[in-house]
């Protein structure tokens, strides 16, 4: 099991982060990036903010050979939902008791955040997810 | 990173909508197994709710509180959603009963007034 060593030299296991910001009305679909040919990407940790309005956060990879931001076309790895003005941090992880993995790339799919509201005013999110390359 | 051997290898999700009163079936318990919960996330997109993770007694299969047991319970506001650890690093084991064919396991949601919105991610593993 992949664990991070402890004390000096300490070395973290997920090295690897995506973060964005920007505003959101009723959907918006983030398109993280493609999913690399013959790996896959073994999510540990998002932080999510929402700052002004109820926003409800899908992690959401392409199932396989799929390559759309849809809610058919993707599974779902983890949820939060925010009131205005709070953030979240979700652990993926749990020491090792979770393995939170997108699909094995077939250089078709992608992974995305998708955000929604029941409000079409737009509103301010911000995102870090830590992920490290399986 | 070697490879992990996660403990709890199973997920299901999904979302429903309820006014007063919803029983989400989870599905059946599989025979000879036991449901052992390790995490799960449970949203209220739209108003408060309290959400009961349930499974059935033995030889029971309703999803009826005289029929199940109270495994956990939480509850979230509207627009929040409630991240529970179910497992504790191994200092808690949820088990449901052992599966006979029969029983089931459920999410028993409760609210008042209108209708709303839920959704659920529950991670396990058949024990």
């Amino acid at each position: 099991m992949g664990k991070p060593s402890g004390g000096g030299g300490a070395t973290g296991s997920f090295t690897t982060t995506a973060t964005g910001s920007g505003t959101a009305g009723i959907e918006l679909w983030i398109d993280l990036g493609v999913i690399p040919l013959g790996y896959r990407y073994w999510i540990g940790f998002a932080q999510f903010s929402s700052i002004d309005k109820v926003l409800g956060f899908d992690l959401r990879p392409n199932l396989t050979t799929k390559g759309t931001g849809t809610i058919v076309n993707t599974s779902l790895v983890a949820t939060a939902s925010l009131r205005a003005g709070t953030s979240k941090t979700l652990d993926l992880y749990k020491g090792g008791a979770l393995h939170t993995t997108t699909a094995l790339g077939t250089g078709v799919e992608h992974w995305w955040l998708r955000l929604y509201s029941k409000s079409a005013s737009l509103g301010s999110y911000m995102y870090k997810i830590s992920y490290t390359l399986e | 990173m070697a490879d992990v051997q996660p403990i709890f290898d199973k997920v299901i999700t999904g979302s429903g909508s309820l006014a007063t009163e919803l029983w989400v079936d989870l599905g059946a318990i599989p025979t000879g197994k036991k449901i052992f919960y390790g995490y799960a996330t449970l949203v209220a997109e739209d108003k408060a709710c309290q959400f009961e993770l349930r499974a059935n007694y033995s030889g029971k299969s309703a999803g009826t509180v005289a029929d199940t047991d109270l495994f956990d319970w939480c509850s979230a506001n509207n627009g929040d959603s409630n991240d529970r650890d179910l497992y504790w690093f191994g200092n808690i084991a949820l088990l449901s009963v052992v599966g006979t064919g029969t029983e089931h396991w459920w999410i028993h949601i409760k609210s008042k007034g209108a209708a709303g919105i839920i959704d659920y991610i529950i991670r396990y593993q058949e024990y």
